[in-house]
């Protein structure tokens, strides 16, 4: 069903077709929808025209196939020589970016679009509602970090929703990191007392779940940042792996800590690697060559 | 065919009792896996090489109507993405692609190259970075002389590669490149590690000129991508670390120098090798992309091919010495660290579940096939039967020390083409933990056919890729000849 043939809006273009070359490989079946939105497209961009009617046609292709790199591009460029209103572009893109989870191309036209608009209003509340669908969504957590920076809502919030995201999850390591970004993320000193909650944050979460990465990856990026050695976190992590009473071990990520922490300690090697081999014949047998490999390099340091 | 061992078919020892929505998928996908692992007639299947090359050519040649069926429109953006996976797939399951497709994939790339440089996703698209670098990749797996008994004449004397426009390119290079080090991926696109890892395979397989800044910062822009984790992000400033991230990443390191000296002097390798290790996850045996994901089996690439950059910058660069009376060549077995995961663990899940029962691999049970997975899987399965070493370069022995004055005269190190990718070997022997005993990575099997659909071949033996550009490994030298031939543009 030609659309664009028979609109007297675009009599004045020629369409132009693609050329795949001689007997191409991978190439599509095309709706004729498609193909002739193509050819019309690729008229108006050969002239570099910027008009409304592209503005119809790119809506009409990304409709049709929202990876289209190309004319999500040509959209922003008409767009802004057009003086269009950008937030009814936003409306677009809502829609948009709730039916296409993922794609990049979505997420970078809306950060072209709101630096234009500078105006943060409703896009934190709008990333809510795509993690509602995906709390794990790299595209939108990626989208969100550069909100926080763009518009300096660093204090705006964010803490509050990540403890919300992880009561409901305590496993969601983008919300983990999201957490991370935003307390280390700014250039400056983070104050004792911000260092010790981060701590804290950590043994609750180690207390729901002990087997859970997570948080021991984040309270050992919080000791680096803040200059803290490992043992910090040895009492705890002797809480959930008491080598001395191996049935009572809670947690792969404890010995793991403690391997390290063992290490550390000249004097303490032996427990070391009696952590490791904890590690690698019973409580993580598939990564063995790695914990084996971690007790050759104490082995070889004494 | 012995039962798999309890590894792959029980839940882990320590599982916690609190439940949330990750743990419900954890679980669920390893409950499944295990009806895979586990099953008594089969634990070990064999690779279906026929179904898998029925598969693949059917993403090159289309279905009956010589075409990709309708709804593919959502990849018509990434065509020579399709062309890429496709090839590389036949070409690791030992399909002889140059012959087969020669001048159907240089007929199929060119319309995709502007004036301006760079290919585009298709004809008229605008030119993009990951769309050059698929589209060369695809001119580089099938460059070279033309194979005897092909069937095309008028274009026999030109090589493949010889349509791209290296100038243009280094210009569109130079115009996607920013401040930051880091390269866009498209003008006015985004910018993330994909577009430095794929600007840094195209300089240096066409051996482009790093003249006039086009890597300034980009080292450096790439170590700060990497993440409390140990693992890497699309870019610096707080992503979270993701497997695909980390190849690009690491890949790209590897292209600015030697593993050991870049990686040890531009990363904390420690937290990066313990972020790797945690990828791989028991009773799959499959490789995830993040903390608390799931297995799939595209990370066998993107993960598991970070596992050979990693072991070179733990080794260092390895001495050659011949293997046996063949003349081979292995690297010397002096204190290296071997296999720091479990090569095993990803063949198993490989094999009993990312095989669609009709050809092409996938994700992981219960999910699709598509070429895209089917390649990444390949080339992971790939990765468990090869092992990669880094060796000396000829010309840093001790004896040529450059002195003080010849360093002052020579050229900015950073201008200089980027070598290092070229001096990757690939054994079929792995350092044991023996010291000086090496083993057979996998069982010897006879020489490969030229053209496995000639003769077949048993067994799930693929071709080995190159660790640093997913290529077939051979092609690398083609395309060094072909490169060495070229004076300026």
């Amino acid at each position: 069903m030609p659309l664009y043939s028979l609109d007297p809006e675009w009599e004045d273009v020629v369409p132009l077709p693609q050329d795949d070359g001689v007997q191409p490989l991978a190439q599509i079946a095309y709706t004729e929808e498609y193909t002739e939105a193509m050819s019309y497209l690729r008229a108006v961009m050969a002239k570099d025209e910027m008009s409304e009617r592209v503005l119809k046609v790119t809506e009409d292709v990304i409709e049709m196939n929202p990876a289209h790199y190309t004319v999500w591009l040509y959209r922003a460029k008409t767009l802004f020589a057009l003086g269009k209103d950008l937030v009814e572009e936003k409306n677009f893109l809502n829609d948009m970016a709730l039916r296409h989870q993922k794609n990049y191309q979505i997420w970078h036209h809306r950060q072209l679009i709101m630096d234009r608009i500078d105006d943060s209003t409703g896009e934190t509340e709008f990333t809510v509602t795509m993690f509602e669908k995906d709390c794990k969504n790299y595209h939108v957590w990626s989208y969100r970090q550069w909100l926080v920076r763009r518009f300096d809502l660093w204090d705006k919030g964010e803490i509050e929703y990540i403890d919300t995201l992880l009561e409901q999850d305590v496993r969601n390591n983008s919300a983990w990191n999201h957490r991370f970004f935003v307390v280390f993320g700014r250039e400056e000193t983070v104050p004792k007392d911000i260092v010790d909650r981060e701590i804290r944050v950590c043994e609750d979460a180690i207390f729901i779940a002990p087997q859970n990465l997570s948080p021991w990856s984040y309270v050992r990026g919080v000791l680096k940042k803040a200059n803290l050695p490992l043992s910090t976190f040895e009492k705890t992590a002797s809480f959930y792996a008491p080598l001395d009473n191996p049935d009572k071990i809670r947690s792969s990520h404890a010995l793991d800590i403690l391997a390290d922490i063992y290490a550390e300690k000249g004097e303490q090697k032996e427990r070391a690697l009696i952590a490791l081999d904890f590690l690698a014949k019973k409580y993580d047998p598939i990564r063995a060559n790695y914990w084996n490999y971690r007790a050759g390099l104490i082995k070889a340091s004494s | 065919m012995p039962l798999a061992p309890p590894l792959f078919t029980t839940l882990p020892f320590l599982h916690d009792a609190h439940v949330t929505p990750s743990s419900r998928d954890q679980d669920a996908t390893a409950s499944s896996c295990v009806r895979f692992l586990s099953y008594p007639e089969d634990p070990f299947p064999v690779l279906d090489r026929a179904a898998h090359i029925a598969f693949l050519e059917s993403g090159l040649n289309g279905d009956k109507t010589g075409k990709l069926p309708e709804y593919m429109v959502a990849l018509d953006a990434s065509r020579p993405w399709i062309i890429y996976w496709c090839l590389c797939g036949l070409a690791s399951l030992g399909i002889d692609v140059r012959r087969r497709y020669r001048s159907r994939v240089v007929a199929s790339i060119r319309p995709l190259q502007n004036s301006t440089g760079g290919f585009g996703g298709g004809n008229g698209q605008l030119s993009h970075m990951t769309a050059t670098y698929s589209a060369i990749l695809a001119l580089v797996i099938v460059s070279g002389p033309p194979p005897d008994g092909t069937d095309n004449s008028e274009d026999d004397d030109e090589d493949p590669l010889d349509i791209i426009n290296r100038l243009t390119l280094l210009r569109y290079l130079h115009s996607v490149k920013m401040d930051t080090g880091a390269f866009r991926v498209a003008l006015s696109g985004e910018a993330d590690v994909r577009g430095v890892y794929c600007a840094l395979t195209i300089i240096t397989l066409l051996r482009l000129p790093t003249t006039n800044g086009l890597l300034a910062g980009t080292r450096e822009y790439l170590g700060r991508c990497q993440t409390y984790e140990g693992g890497f992000g699309a870019m610096p400033g707080g992503n979270e670390a993701h497997g695909g991230y980390a190849f690009c990443a690491l890949a790209a390191l590897c292209m600015l120098g030697e593993p050991r000296e870049v990686l040890s002097d531009t990363l904390d390798l420690k937290t990066l090798v313990s972020w790797l290790s945690a990828r791989q996850y028991a009773p799959e045996g499959g490789l995830s992309g993040r903390t608390n994901k799931l297995v799939d089996g595209c990370y066998s690439t993107w993960v598991g091919g970070c596992w050979a950059l990693v072991e070179a910058a733990l080794n260092g660069p390895q001495k050659e010495v011949p293997l046996g009376p063949a003349g081979e060549l292995r690297p010397e077995n002096k204190g290296v660290v071997g296999s720091l995961w479990s090569r095993e663990g990803l063949a198993r899940y490989i094999l009993t579940c990312c095989q669609a029962m009709r050809g092409g691999l996938r994700d992981k049970p219960g999910k699709g096939p598509d070429f895209y997975h089917t390649c990444y899987v390949l080339l992971g399965l790939s990765g468990t039967q090869h092992y990669f070493y880094y060796v000396t370069h000829p010309a840093a022995a001790p004896s040529s020390v450059t002195s003080a004055d010849s360093f002052s005269t020579a050229p900015e190190a950073e201008d200089l083409p980027l070598t290092s990718a070229f001096l990757w070997r690939v054994s079929p022997s792995i350092p044991s933990v023996v010291k000086g005993v090496f083993e057979p990575v996998v069982e010897d099997l006879p020489a490969w056919p030229d053209d496995v659909a000639d003769v077949g071949v048993e067994g799930d033996r693929l071709r080995a890729q190159h660790p640093l550009f997913n290529v077939p490994f051979e092609c690398v030298d083609v395309v060094q000849a072909w490169v060495g031939e070229k004076v300026g543009f």
